[in-house]
């Protein structure tokens, strides 16, 4: 291998030189001194070539995966990244490769025209307006961007084997410098290489003829030849550039070799052949290294017609390749940076105008970013294959030609070296970094390269070896990819021009993408076609989604969703019930509420309508409530209605309305406490105060328009519909204690008139049971004000207890009374009692008793509800005379009734 | 975003190829581009696909912009074997003509029935085939 190798690096010495310049001006003069600082004299002395090996193949294969599983397979393009942070700077990075790629194309030309010592001159011109001033581009682009990724080069030669991309970024950054290096000391020239590989291609120029006929594997023989100085020169650079080195190439060619060989002969593509070439032509041995040579050389050297320019005769055939190559080559000629591009036309033209390698680039960096680009100097040079446009460009170029290996370029930018390079030499657009998986799938490829490099095992070559080794890669792996799905890398290629454009929440969205084709396998096929996905950013998505949820907002599901919340109580409560069953629950008590997350409260703005006063022929707005009138009917009934009869039937009608309305506000107020108290069920603990509030408001509302104090006819007349004392009943329960027992205050007072309306019919039952709720909860105090209610409503000589107890609903009153009596005597010592609230009491019982004691068995009406304790309590306050008068009778409060 | 439980929601349909039926009975095919709260949809390559019996025809329709009243039916369709239907696919020319036979026959069918239902002394009730807007 070294042989080879060294052949080729004195061939690529002389020419190199000149097409480095043209290449990448800027680069070359300090390069040595960069490759010193950033990988010290040591490394290439004391390398460890297995130890390297096994960090690179890690590092590779995380590196190949990212590069080039993208365009292939999302799905493991996707596992690679870690983080999504990862794929950003993925994406990134491919950003500036991208751009670079656009802008090398105008480069190219540029380039090929102008002389490479113009070059730096020009070199403004060259990037064209994408471009600000040359030197203000690299320092930019370099330092931002390559600091990240490269920073402390020395100590990433050490890094561990982990495995990350920031790793992967360097190491490749540092295979790229080294390769550099190793080319700059072979002092043969391409002719030699040529030579020595290719017998009978000897010091001919290549014409694009041939070299498409090699591509194409017709005529294999002669291209095949440089094409592998091409791909090789890396390995053989390596040994090259310092003792140390080369030995470690060479020893490095078991694995090396084996990968890479079947790929290419399969193919024929021109890497192919390069691998054996160059193993065969490892005569010329260790070719000194005269001084370390910019990477651009390197570039260089692989494309067969780099190595032709070197020589005279190649020259004269360069002219005809680049007319003819042009196309594919414009980004190599002026950008020659990029290794990928190595393509032969461009090495060509570099090679012949180009001084020696290392001025033209030391003189532009020197200028403006020299300082900078020393401690940068790893990226740089890795730079330079970054940079290099894509097959992208190229796009029709024969699979196997070796513009179609773009693939190495891209390796470099692919992995880390990608965004700094390619800064210097590519006008990328510095604001442009977002694009991440525009990268073409072309770029890419070269990773996989590295990955074969690093095992060969080279360490400080291993990089260069494998930045080379990925070339070849590449180049295979282009033509495969072509060969299989020729359209392909048009596509990409223009997706990855519409995400320069984008931002990054539009790289997130490709992701997003992405990670949905991954699901999908077909969906790489289809994602490569329908370049429309996506059109909905995720913001939009978030927005409609936020519109549709708003809707489901509620602060009341009862009354906004009644059955779905109804339902779906229902349901819990039934899994609770199975759970509760197989034990699993223990909480038996808790009962299900439903949790409404407090949502912030809408605007209630209360509708107030315009108001258009004192205008003109007044606007009509008409509604549900106020209908437009169509024909005015009062006008005609007024005359009529003043008539005798029909007006009080009216008048009738109209009470009767006026009454059924009333009661109908009153149950409203009634169902807006419900709707509270449903609210107040869905709330957390802590929001419930206001609505508790609100209610306690609701229902002295409600009690003061039942009770309407002081117009006791208003009660009654609501008493006297059904429909008003089932408000009553339900109302009841629900007011304060004082409150209710007002009401049933009230109750009692008009009882007489209740049941004498209620005769028949017994309506008033349907006050039964929330009446006697009260009743049973009242103290002395208010028994007795209710036994005085009934007393005094004798007024009129129909007693009202003797009426009462004629009646189911009273004599069910009177006989809860009479318990609740004897309740609160039994528990109450005769010492705390109220001696006076006694004695009323104990009148009351007495009038009772006597009444009781008129009243004909017969009219006596069973109560609801029997309590035996009315015994007692009659033998405790009446005397054994009374009692035994009424014994009989009052059997009906105290016993169940017997079927008659 | 997290959607309610039990909800669905037109998002997850973005991108994908759906078949859409309109109130009017046509059927489209295209990709969801775009979509609003209103299920308005944004069709892309779409095509409309006329049945009749085991036959069908696609006419190229390019984009579509669907007001969402209009969507009776959406659904997405199964890639993977999009391309084995049991459908037999015949030029754009013969399904619509095919497609006016059958309107044509369904027509006198109509006819008849109107015209039994008469004889019976029954009011036939034309049948509103779909909400004519």
């Amino acid at each position: 291998m070294e042989d080879t190798l060294s052949p080729c690096n004195p061939a690529l010495g002389a020419g190199y030189h000149e097409n480095n310049l043209m290449e990448a001006p800027e680069e070359e003069e300090d390069i040595d001194l960069m490759n010193d600082e950033t990988f010290g004299g040591d490394i290439d002395e004391d390398f460890d070539w297995e130890e390297q090996h096994e960090k690179l193949s890690e590092v590779i294969e995380v590196g190949d995966k990212v590069l080039y599983g993208r365009p292939s397979r999302g799905s493991e393009y996707q596992n690679n990244y870690a983080s999504q942070e990862e794929f950003m700077e993925q994406s990134i990075r491919q950003l500036v490769v991208e751009d670079e790629e656009i802008d090398d194309p105008a480069i190219l030309n540029v380039s090929k025209n102008c002389p490479i010592p113009k070059k730096c001159q020009n070199l403004d011109d060259l990037f064209g307006p994408s471009s600000p001033p040359a030197l203000l581009d690299t320092e930019h682009l370099v330092s931002p961007t390559s600091r990240n990724i490269w920073g402390s080069p020395v100590k990433e030669a050490y890094m561990p084997p982990t495995v990350n991309n920031l790793q992967t970024l360097f190491e490749f950054a540092k295979a790229a410098s080294g390769t550099s290096h190793a080319k700059g000391a072979p002092g043969r020239t391409l002719e030699e290489l040529e030579q020595q590989i290719v017998p009978g291609s000897k010091g001919h120029a290549m014409t694009a003829e041939d070299l498409e006929r090699q591509l194409r594997g017709e005529g294999q023989k002669p291209p095949p030849l440089p094409e592998p100085h091409l791909h090789h020169p890396p390995p053989g650079f390596l040994p090259g550039s310092h003792g140390p080195r080369n030995q470690t190439p060479q020893r490095m060619p078991p694995g090396y070799g084996p990968p890479y060989m079947p790929m290419m002969e399969g193919r024929r593509s021109p890497l192919g052949p390069g691998p054996y070439p160059p193993r065969a032509g490892e005569g010329p041995p260790g070719p000194t290294p005269p001084g370390p040579i910019p990477p651009h050389l390197l570039n260089g050297r692989r494309s067969p017609l780099d190595s032709v320019p070197t020589t005279p005769q190649n020259n004269r055939s360069s002219p005809v390749l680049l007319h003819r190559l042009s196309p594919l080559g414009p980004g190599f000629g002026h950008t020659s940076p990029s290794p990928g591009r190595v393509s032969p036309i461009s090495v060509v033209l570099r090679g012949s105008p180009s001084p020696p390698p290392g001025t033209p680039q030391s003189s532009i960096l020197s200028a403006y970013a020299r300082g900078a680009l020393q401690s940068l100097l790893g990226n740089r040079m890795t730079t330079p294959p970054i940079g290099i446009p894509r097959p992208m460009l190229r796009g029709p170029p024969p699979p196997h030609s070796p513009y179609n290996s773009p693939g190495p370029r891209q390796s470099p930018h692919g992995g880390p070296f990608g965004p700094p390079h390619g800064s210097p030499y590519g006008p990328p657009p510095p604001g442009s970094y977002p694009p991440p998986h525009s990268s073409p799938g072309g770029p890419r490829p070269p990773h996989p390269m590295g990955h074969s490099d690093p095992r060969r095992g080279r360490g400080r070559g291993h990089f260069r070896g494998h930045s080379r080794g990925g070339y070849m890669n590449m180049d295979v792996r282009e033509g495969y990819s072509e060969g299989h799905d020729p359209n392909k890398y048009d596509q990409i290629h223009h997706q990855g021009n519409r995400d320069h454009r984008r931002d990054y929440q539009d790289n997130r969205r490709e992701y997003d993408r992405r990670r949905y084709y991954h699901y999908n396998p077909d969906e790489d096929r289809k994602r490569s076609v329908d370049a429309y996905a996506g059109l909905m950013t995720q913001k939009e998505k978030d927005w409609i989604i936020k519109i549709q949820l708003i809707q489901l907002q509620t602060e009341n599901p009862y009354l906004d969703d009644f059955y779905y919340t109804t339902y779906t109580l229902k349901k819990k409560a039934e899994e609770r019930l199975k759970r509760q069953q197989n034990g699993a629950l223990d909480d038996k008590d808790s009962e299900l509420n439903l949790i409404i997350p407090a949502m912030a409260k809408l605007e209630t703005k209360p509708y107030k309508p315009a108001q258009f006063e004192g205008s003109l022929g007044r606007l009509t707005t008409s509604s549900v409530h106020n209908p437009r009138q169509i024909i005015d009917v009062r006008s005609d009934n007024k005359p009529h209605s003043e008539e005798g009869e029909p007006k009080n039937v009216s008048k009738e009608l109209r009470r009767s309305r006026q009454l059924l309305m009333e009661i109908e506000n009153g149950y409203n107020l009634l169902l807006d406490v419900d709707d509270i108290e449903k609210k107040i069920l869905a709330l957390p603990e802590e929001a419930r105060k206001p609505l508790f509030e609100d209610r306690k408001n609701m229902l002295t509302d409600l009690y003061k328009y039942l009770l309407c104090p002081g117009n006791n006819d208003h009660f009654l007349s609501i008493m006297s519909i059904r429909k008003g004392r089932k408000l009553v009943a339900r109302v009841l329960p629900l007011l304060e204690k004082s409150q209710a027992e007002n009401m049933v205050q009230l109750l009692l007072r008009n009882m007489a008139y209740l049941i004498k309306k209620d005769q028949g019919d017994e309506g008033l039952m349907c006050l039964h049971d929330s009446v006697i709720r009260v009743i049973d909860t009242c103290d002395l105090q208010r028994l007795v004000e209710f036994a005085t209610e009934l007393k005094e409503s004798r007024q009129n000589q129909s007693k009202t207890t003797a009426v009462a107890i004629q009646n189911k609903f009273g004599s069910s009153l009177v006989c809860t009374l009479l318990h609740r009596g004897e309740v609160l005597h039994a528990n109450t010592s005769p010492l705390d009692m109220d001696n006076q609230l006694e004695s009323l009491w104990c009148q009351f019982v007495h009038e009772f008793a006597g009444i009781l004691a008129v009243v004909p068995t017969e009219s006596l009406v069973h109560p609801k509800q029997h309590h035996a304790s009315i015994t007692e309590h009659f033998d405790r306050l009446l005397n054994k005379k009374l009692i035994a008068v009424i014994e009989d009778k009052v059997k009906l409060f105290t016993e169940p009734e017997r079927a008659a | 975003m997290n959607y309610l439980p039990g909800t669905a929601s037109l998002v997850e349909e973005i991108d994908k190829k759906l078949l859409v039926v309109l109130r009017d009975g046509r059927t489209l095919i295209g990709y969801l581009r775009s979509i609003d709260q209103f299920a308005n949809l944004v069709l892309h390559r779409t095509i409309e696909r006329i049945h009749v019996g085991k036959k069908y025809g696609d006419i190229p329709r390019g984009i579509f912009v669907v007001r969402g009243e209009n969507v009776v039916l959406l659904g997405e369709i199964d890639l993977e074997n999009e391309n084995n239907p049991q459908l037999e696919e015949v030029p754009i020319d013969d399904i619509l003509e095919m497609q006016r036979e059958e309107q044509i026959q369904k027509q006198q069918e109509e006819e008849r029935k109107k015209k039994s239902m008469l004889e019976r002394g029954l009011q036939p009730h034309s049948e509103l085939h779909d909400d004519l807007f």
